[in-house]
């Protein structure tokens, strides 16, 4: 066989180009690499991982890709297409991501820019000889310049819209080439440090009927502003501060909608276990007693640089510093099933302590301890139940919400038993 | 990624299911691991909160004060409670409070063998404080709520499936002798005072 004849097999196996792998072979055979490694190397290179005689990457159904396979061939409808810009090895690379689906699911690809082929949302593609690649357990597509594009025409049944029209409650960190409607609710310039110097951004948070999220927007857009309905095409969500975040881009189109975006006044009410297996969430309502106040409630001394909590008088980055006063309250709510740290500002904190700073300040100074602010709001609220709204986070500091509004729960305990004497009569 | 620290979640239960709870385990050998015990319907329990009527107050210590105080759930079963130096606030507020009271209680489950080889179970509060009819009302609700969700998980337990949560498998194991269908009778009970309590406040 010569040369030219395993060029021509690699490259009908690997779905790449002859002349490419001649090249490729000819350079590998002339460095006295043997024509069986040679050809090895070059599955290798292309992405043929297997060390299996089959290297031809084999046509699959979605469903039945794994993280198993290196390389398959799958006819599929894309979903969604966002570009990113991202930075590497020191360079600016565009790549594009999304899901695509076929009659038995879906998955998400990332495409590198050596891929040529389109990926419109609504479009039939073969792609053959696509990567695999692992990311969080699950298998994804990785499409480069060894795959090959190919529009077909055939309508594929599948169970997936087309396109990323979403509603905010159901983004998740990592999707891409996402399409919302929304009002934006707060807006504000910032500039940053970014990897080109400084640059201003626009960062937020946006509601539709659904929720509220906080959205950064890396190239302003005059239509984002604070009361403007608009649509965002082309954004991608990313993890902020534990909960779903919206990112507009350069490549993200706004239009500024004729109607209104309703926006949800109520947050979602959830458990607090089913809370904290979320892993974050940025507007929620949980509720459940106060079975304690935490060390470093009520009075408490700031740093008035940083703004950390200090003790006796040492701030944890700036030394010895002259506190200023604050109030807070840090309690563990708990509702049988999780338990949060409630966090309350000065607002909510001297509510519940039922009187401000200055009282605070006078009734520590009568008794001679800070404590006893502390031990106030503890007599208050704990064995309480409350109904607490806020953002969740749940990290190396543990899940703390940190509550927007904080009321007592006022439910009528007697309709909720009837349901339940049915439930357990039966 | 960093782990989360965790805290022990404050089981609701009703005086009868805790009161049966006498086994205890751990759950490693560290000297600081916690200590739990195990409800009959099958579940650990390390902290509880737990809202009733205090109904008497006792200083029962001999050398220093050790308060003791009574507990009673809608059923009319109650949780015991001791109190001493090393829970000045909880000894303090039994010391304090005129009974009978709203209370709601947070604590660990204690253990202890009498010399007829009965298990008394009690608790060592953390905190007590005086709380209103209408907590002690949506406590009741609540701790019914959770007591069926456990009745129901354990009475549809496949107990030869390895896959079965290990507190049915060991409920199963330790508490034998014991109907689960007892714990459905105090959620029953306890829910039907409170409608009692209704019709009776409406009727006034």
């Amino acid at each position: 066989m010569s040369l030219e004849d395993h060029a021509e097999e690699l490259a009908s196996d690997l779905g790449v180009d002859k002349e490419e792998v001649t090249r490729d072979l000819e350079n590998l055979v002339n460095y006295s690499v043997p024509m069986d490694e040679a050809k090895q190397s070059l599955r290798r290179k292309y992405g043929d991982g297997s060390s299996s005689g089959d290297s031809t990457p084999s046509s699959k159904a979605i469903s039945e890709v794994s993280t198993d396979d290196s390389n398959v061939t799958v006819t599929a409808v894309v979903l969604t297409s966002g570009r990113r810009s991202i930075q590497y090895n020191g360079e600016q690379h565009v790549i594009r991501e999304g899901e695509l689906a076929d009659e038995t699911g879906k998955i998400s690809y990332t495409a590198w820019d050596g891929f040529s082929g389109d990926l419109q949302p609504g479009q039939t593609v073969r792609l053959g000889n696509a990567g695999v690649r692992e990311w969080d357990g699950q298998p994804e597509l990785n499409l480069g310049d060894s795959t090959n594009p190919e529009v077909v025409d055939e309508t594929l049944d599948i169970d997936y819209e087309v396109g990323g029209r979403a509603a905010l409650q159901d983004l998740a960190p990592g999707d891409r080439g996402i399409t919302v409607e929304v009002q934006v609710l707060e807006c504000e310039q910032k500039v940053i440090d970014g990897r080109d110097g400084e640059t201003t951004i626009l960062s937020g948070v946006v509601g539709d009927e659904s929720g509220r999220l906080p959205f950064t927007d890396w190239e302003p857009h005059d239509e984002i502003e604070e009361g403007a309905s608009v649509r965002l095409d082309e954004t991608f969500v990313r993890e902020f501060r534990g909960a779903p975040s919206v990112n507009v881009s350069e490549f993200s189109a706004v239009t500024a909608l004729d109607r209104t975006v309703d926006v949800a006044e109520d947050a979602p009410r959830l458990s607090i276990r089913e809370a904290v297996e979320s892993g974050g969430l940025f507007d929620v309502e949980l509720a459940g007693n106060v079975i304690e106040v935490r060390d470093g409630s009520g009075l408490i001394e700031r740093c008035p640089e940083c703004g950390r909590v200090i003790q006796n008088g040492q701030c944890r980055s700036h030394g010895a510093v002259d506190g200023e006063d604050d109030l807070r309250t840090k309690a563990i709510l708990d509702d049988g099933t999780d338990t949060v740290t409630a966090v309350l500002d000065d607002k909510l904190t001297a509510r519940v302590y039922g009187g401000d700073l200055d009282d605070a300040r006078e009734h520590a100074r009568d008794a001679m301890d800070k404590e006893v602010v502390a031990d106030r709001i503890s007599d208050r609220i704990v064995g309480r139940e409350y109904v607490v709204r806020g953002s969740l986070s749940v990290d190396e500091y543990g899940a703390n919400l940190t509550a927007s509004t904080f009321a007592e729960a006022d439910d009528d305990p007697a309709t909720r038993a009837r349901t339940l004497l049915q439930e357990a009569d039966t | 990624m960093a782990s989360t620290p965790t805290r022990e979640v404050a089981r609701r239960v009703f005086a009868r299911e805790f009161n049966d709870a006498s086994y205890t385990f751990k759950e490693s050998d560290d000297d600081r691991a916690p200590v739990y015990v195990l409800l009959p319907t099958g579940q650990r329990a390390n902290r509880v909160f737990l809202v009733g009527t205090l109904t008497e107050t006792e200083d029962v210590g001999e050398d220093s004060e050790y308060w003791q105080g009574r507990v009673v759930d809608p059923n009319g079963d109650t949780f015991f409670m001791y109190a001493g130096q090393y829970q000045p606030d909880a000894a303090s507020m039994l010391r304090e409070l005129e009974p009978p009271a709203y209370v709601a209680v947070v604590g660990k489950p204690r253990t202890y063998e009498t010399d007829e080889g009965e298990v008394n179970v009690s608790i060592r509060p953390e905190s007590i404080s005086e709380v209103d009819e209408a907590t002690r009302d949506r406590w009741v609700v609540e701790t019914a709520e959770r007591t069926l969700d456990r009745v129901k998980r354990y009475k549809e337990a496949d107990l030869e499936d390895p896959a079965t949560d290990e507190y049915i498998t060991m409920a199963d194991e330790e508490y034998e002798q014991l109907s689960i269908e007892n714990y459905r009778q105090s959620v029953v009970g306890a829910l039907e005072s409170l409608q009692d309590e209704q019709a009776e406040a409406s009727a006034d």
